[in-house]
């Protein structure tokens, strides 16, 4: 149960009688020869040898022999006066033959014997339940009859303290007494006998050998506790802390150095054993490190032996000066007697000090510290300190743990299989294969290879059937099977397992994990359903508790009015759950869903109330935020936004709420407190990345403000003083981004605003075009030393040249672009895209082959999201490039590769409009529409691409005769996209010649009852994002 | 008397007449009233987008062939006011 305790049971004090010194001792007792001391010397007679012979042959360590010999007189001669002698001897030798109950049949005799003398019987009487309890430790841990014995000397020892109360040897057998009761774990009452021994003892010599298995009981009692269903946590901390107070004052007060080393090594194993229990990591460091600091203190065996020969020593003089007082010097003789038994139990030991460096191993180990465990463990190995075999067992073990833990395949491999070969099956090294075959499923790509790690779960349940090893290891396969996606097979695994009706605890872990399975794969209805059994089935268990969460928050994005009941039986089944924060959160969610919004209102609030550290707490403000917004109470939820604003000044979504409440402000045209709200963010947060988004947002609000002035022509002086402000704050915002931020994807965006307000300045002629280039290349230069802000300026100022000359625009470009510079991947595809305008088709697909080498993919056609991104922009470009340049069918491919791989990306809006001329021209109108209608639709989609789709839209429809529908997209396109100036310009020019067709009667008047194929799509209001 | 009511029948039956004949042209008169109205219409608006192309686009490679349209199809009409109920 507590292996590091249990195991040291043999470092308890060997508290038995001396029964060397009493076997000696009995021969002189006056009951054992009364013959001998009332004749004269005389030849002995036959039976007196027969004794003499006994006692040679068990000098000679013949024991069964001597058994035999004592025996043999017992037969011959039963009226012998030795007869009580031989039978006392003949036990105490089958005691050290190992032959316990013939041992105790032979004490019996004794004490059944009137002639006995009263010492022998008592001796006998002593050392029945000594025997008994000898008897015990060599049965094993499950042996029945081992708790018989150990209950008949509990009994024994009751009946010689009865009998003899004032004996010198109480102490020793009220010890002996507690010490079978601990081994039967009967903690209390052992407990209770070493709390009075050491009270009763309290100035014996031996007094602190009660008080070290006091300690130990103590640390058991406490573990038993912890390991219960519900602990008493600060009862078993008290226990704790007593236990290691005594074992410190043991150490303190020096009197027994050997057992001070003993305490101070229990001192270790007390505090490992406390710190398993506890939870909280910071706290757990805290008495671990206080278990390294004991075990780093424990002395070596050569300072144990001498110190226990010099405490031998003092003993040996305190006898001999107490020979004057024989009942002194008899107890000190047995005193040293007992040392001396001790001395040679501390050779027999290994050394503590390796014993205790493994701890220190196996703490690392349990801190997460492989380099730490593992420099401990190969010091042992490589130092040769491991002499025990359960020592280099342990070594060997921690050291393969440390590099599995740390994912160092090979050197795991070697370590592994050196384990399994010198200890095969081993229970220590049961979570060695999990480990192993957990190191396969890692997310590294050069490492995970879940065959292997199949092999390795497989194995586990091969070396270490029915154990715990062989569930997890079934569990961990359906757990890598499930993240590889491969949901049938898991499936298959763990069915399997539940048909052979496994033990509970593995069980319930099987329907749980069925259950996920039929929730990520979107079986909805039957991972409820699954989820209920678990928590029906297997009440009072955590999966039972999850599963309810999970069955709730499953049913709330389905039929949030079915999830309402589950959710509240939820938060009042479990009001102590980690999960009822997000409960509460997802039944304020579902009210909200099912319109119960003022009840859903009451239970963010309440989360936020109740749990204010908890992860939902910050969203359920956001969710009141946008359910107030919706009900048009925009008072109040500006008033939640600053009260989180207030609240969670540290929070990652402190940028959101003020952004949510700029927008709230712009929506109400109050652009000057939408500018002071980014200018708080930016002046309490310069340094965070949002900063850059917030510069952004000022830099387009200021930029806007120019524009409500009106035209700077046609305006008083005091609206061109404000127009002239905007101008500058917008660019100084802008430049801000450039500056602070240079790496931010808001550059991008910084930039595009940068370059409308220096045109804005150039179409009022406050600058000319030489001064708008000056001024990017000014720009440019400042970021010399940042290539890649550099090449953007560039890109941009060749965005201003490429109207009006497209060909410098691309010079421009070029000089900035350079092939062993990586570029982010959305300015080369900007580079890309000019390149294709310029017609230069195969260096558009060299740009993109390039960005497509720059962000490669794994080996497994895996990669980060941004790196996945790439690739999609690299194809993207790549087929516009082919269909631009006339093969259409390359383009297409390439398209449908994207769509493909990467369905989810930005991109696809550009495929799908790139995909509608290829449809179009296929005569496909039908399909390239919807489309189309895909692309104005998304919010994602860039205003110029959204803004082509329209003038696509539109001539899809003049090309089928469906002239208003035609005019209503392209002249609609310089309403929404009026600065998509090419595009808007070409939508104006293209509708106008319809509608003068109209005019002219060369198109007939719409038929009105004919029903309009489908209106335009209206886009959506909120402006595009890149 | 006779006479008389034939007389009668007569200018009532022309009444009729003359009201049907006048309720065929009023329909084919309002279908072209309602052509030439969106022809006007049309115009207008396509007026209206030139101009916009013209204001907003001046730099755009459409702007010139704009202005030519509008030069052509010359200034807009004045849209009456609508008549407050």
């Amino acid at each position: 149960m507590f292996p590091h305790l249990r195991k040291n049971l043999p470092m308890l004090p060997d508290r038995r009688f001396p029964i060397a010194a009493l076997v000696c001792a009995a021969g002189a007792l006056p009951g054992g020869a009364p013959a001998q001391a009332q004749v004269p010397a005389a030849p002995a007679g036959l039976d007196e040898q027969m004794l003499k012979k006994g006692e040679q042959l068990s000098n000679e360590g013949k024991h069964g022999e001597a058994a035999a010999a004592y025996e043999d007189l017992v037969k011959k001669y039963a009226a012998s006066p030795f007869v009580p002698e031989a039978n006392f001897r003949a036990g105490y030798a089958h005691y050290n033959w190992g032959n316990y109950d013939a041992a105790v049949a032979s004490f019996k005799k004794v004490l059944d014997d009137k002639k006995a003398a009263p010492e022998l019987a008592e001796l006998a009487l002593s050392l029945t339940p000594q025997v008994l309890a000898a008897k015990a430790g060599k049965l094993p841990a499950n042996d029945p009859n081992r708790v018989k014995a150990l209950e008949e000397a509990v009994k024994q020892f009751d009946v010689y303290l009865a009998k003899y109360p004032a004996s010198e040897e109480v102490e020793s057998a009220s010890y002996g007494k507690a010490l079978a009761l601990y081994q039967l774990g009967k903690y209390d009452e052992a407990a209770k006998v070493l709390r009075a021994n050491m009270q009763k003892f309290a100035a014996s010599p031996t007094m602190q050998d009660s008080q070290y298995l006091l300690a130990l009981t103590l640390g058991t009692i406490a573990n038993v506790a912890m390991q219960g269903a519900a602990p008493d946590a600060k009862a078993a901390d008290a226990q704790y802390d007593e236990g290691e107070r005594l074992l410190r004052d043991i150490i303190t007060k020096r009197q027994n150095l050997a057992l001070a080393n003993d305490a101070q090594f229990q001192v270790g194993e007390l505090l490992l054993a406390r710190g398993g229990f506890i939870a909280e990591k910071e706290k757990q460091a805290v008495v671990m490190n206080r278990a390294l600091d004991a075990y780093r203190a424990v002395l070596t065996k050569e300072y144990v032996l001498q110190a226990q020969q010099q405490r031998i020593e003092f003993f040996i003089k305190t006898r001999n000066d107490s020979a004057a007082n024989p009942p002194l010097f008899q107890k000190y003789k047995r005193v040293v007697e007992k040392e001396q038994e001790k001395l040679a139990g501390f050779k027999d030991r290994a050394d503590d000090t390796v014993t205790a460096k493994i701890k220190c191993g196996q703490i690392f180990s349990q801190l997460g510290k492989p380099d730490e465990s593992r420099m401990v463990m190969t010091y042992i190995e490589q130092m040769g300190l491991a002499t025990e075999p359960e020592q280099k067992k342990l070594v060997l073990y921690y050291i393969a743990r440390s590099y599995a833990a740390q994912n160092l395949a090979a050197k795991a491999e070697e370590k592994y299989a050196a384990f399994q070969a010198a200890y095969k099956s081993d229970p220590l090294g049961q979570d060695l294969p999990l480990l192993m075959g957990a190191m396969y499923l890692s997310d590294d790509p050069k490492l995970k290879d879940p065959d292997k790690a199949t092999k390795y779960f497989t194995e586990a349940g091969q070396l270490y059937p029915n154990t715990k090893a062989a569930s997890t290891a079934v569990l961990m396969q359906a757990q890598a099977m499930i993240q590889l996606k491969r949901y049938d097979e898991a499936l298959k695994v763990l069915n399997e397992t539940l048909a052979k009706n496994p033990a509970k605890d593995l069980a319930v872990d099987a329907e749980f994990y069925r259950a996920t399975i039929f929730a990520e794969t979107g079986k909805t209805a039957e991972a409820v359903a699954a989820y209920k059994k678990v928590r029906d089935t297997y009440p009072g268990t955590p999966q039972a508790e999850q599963a309810h969460f999970q069955a709730a928050q499953l049913l709330s994005g389905t039929e949030a009015k079915a999830a309402l009941g589950e959710l509240q039986s939820f938060i009042a089944k479990f009001p102590k759950s980690p999960l009822l924060p997000t409960a509460i959160f997802t039944l304020g969610g579902a009210q909200n869903a099912s319109g119960q919004k003022d009840a859903a209102l009451a239970t963010f609030k309440d989360l936020a109330a109740k749990f204010p550290q908890s992860a939902p707490a910050p969203y359920a403000y956001f969710e009141r935020a946008k359910i107030l917004n919706g009900s048009q109470k925009l008072d109040e939820c500006l008033a939640v936004m600053r009260e989180f604003i207030k609240g969670y000044g540290d929070n990652p979504a402190l940028y959101q709420a003020y952004d949510f409440v700029a927008q709230i402000h712009t929506s109400q045209s109050k652009g000057a407190e939408a500018i002071a709200t980014y200018e708080e963010y930016v002046e309490k947060h310069p340094k965070e990345p949002n900063a850059a988004e917030a510069l952004l947002k000022l830099s387009t609000l200021w930029k806007a403000h120019t524009d409500a002035q009106g035209p700077y022509l046609a305006i008083e002086e005091a609206k061109r003083v404000e127009w002239r402000k905007g101008v500058e704050k917008s660019t100084a915002a802008a430049e801000r981004v450039l500056t602070d931020f240079p790496d931010s994807p808001a550059v991008a965006l910084a930039l595009k605003n940068l370059l409308e307000v220096q045109r804005l300045q150039q179409t009022v002629k406050l600058k000319s075009e030489a001064e708008v280039e000056k001024y990017f290349e000014e720009l440019a230069a400042k970021f010399a030393a940042k290539p890649g802000t550099k090449a953007k300026i560039i890109f941009t100022l060749a965005a201003f040249t490429f109207e009006k000359d497209k060909a410098k625009a691309v010079q421009q470009m070029a000089s900035a672009y350079k092939p062993d510079l990586k570029f982010a991947p959305e300015d080369l595809d900007l580079y890309g895209l000019a390149l294709i305008d310029g017609k230069k088709y195969d260096e558009a697909i060299a740009a993109y082959t390039k960005l497509k080498n720059d962000y490669p993919l794994s080996a497994t056609g895996t990669g980060p999201r941004d790196v996945q991104e790439a690739q999609a922009i690299a194809l993207a470009g790549w087929g516009k490039a082919l269909q631009e340049k006339g093969d259409k069918t390359g383009g297409g491919a390439k398209f449908a590769e994207l769509e493909k791989l990467y369905p989810w990306s930005p991109k696809m809006l550009e495929v799908n409009y790139g995909l509608a001329i290829d449809l179009h021209e296929k005569k496909q109108d039908d399909d390239a529409i919807n489309r189309l209608r895909e692309v104005i639709k998304a919010q994602k989609a860039t205003a110029e691409l959204r803004a082509r789709s329209m003038l696509l839209l539109g001539k899809i429809h003049e090309a089928n005769a469906r002239y208003a529908e035609a005019i209503d997209n392209y002249v609609k396109i310089s309403v929404y996209y009026s600065a998509i100036k090419p595009i808007a310009a070409e939508g104006l020019w293209l509708g106008g010649q319809l509608l003068e067709r109209q005019a002219s009667g060369d198109i007939p008047m719409p038929a009105p009852p004919k029903p309009v194929v489908k209106p335009a799509v209206k886009p959506k209001a909120t402006p595009a994002k890149k | 008397m006779l006479k008389q009511s034939a007389l009668l029948l007569l200018a009532t039956a022309l009444c009729l007449g003359g009201a049907a004949c006048e309720e065929k042209k009023t329909q084919a008169e309002l279908m072209a009233a309602k052509k030439k109205e969106f022809q006007v219409k049309q115009k207008q608006v396509a007026i209206k987008a030139y101009k916009d192309l013209v204001d907003k686009y001046p730099d755009s490679e459409f702007a010139p062939k704009a202005k030519a349209k509008l030069q052509q199809l010359g200034p807009p009409t004045a849209t009456p006011a609508t008549k407050k109920k």
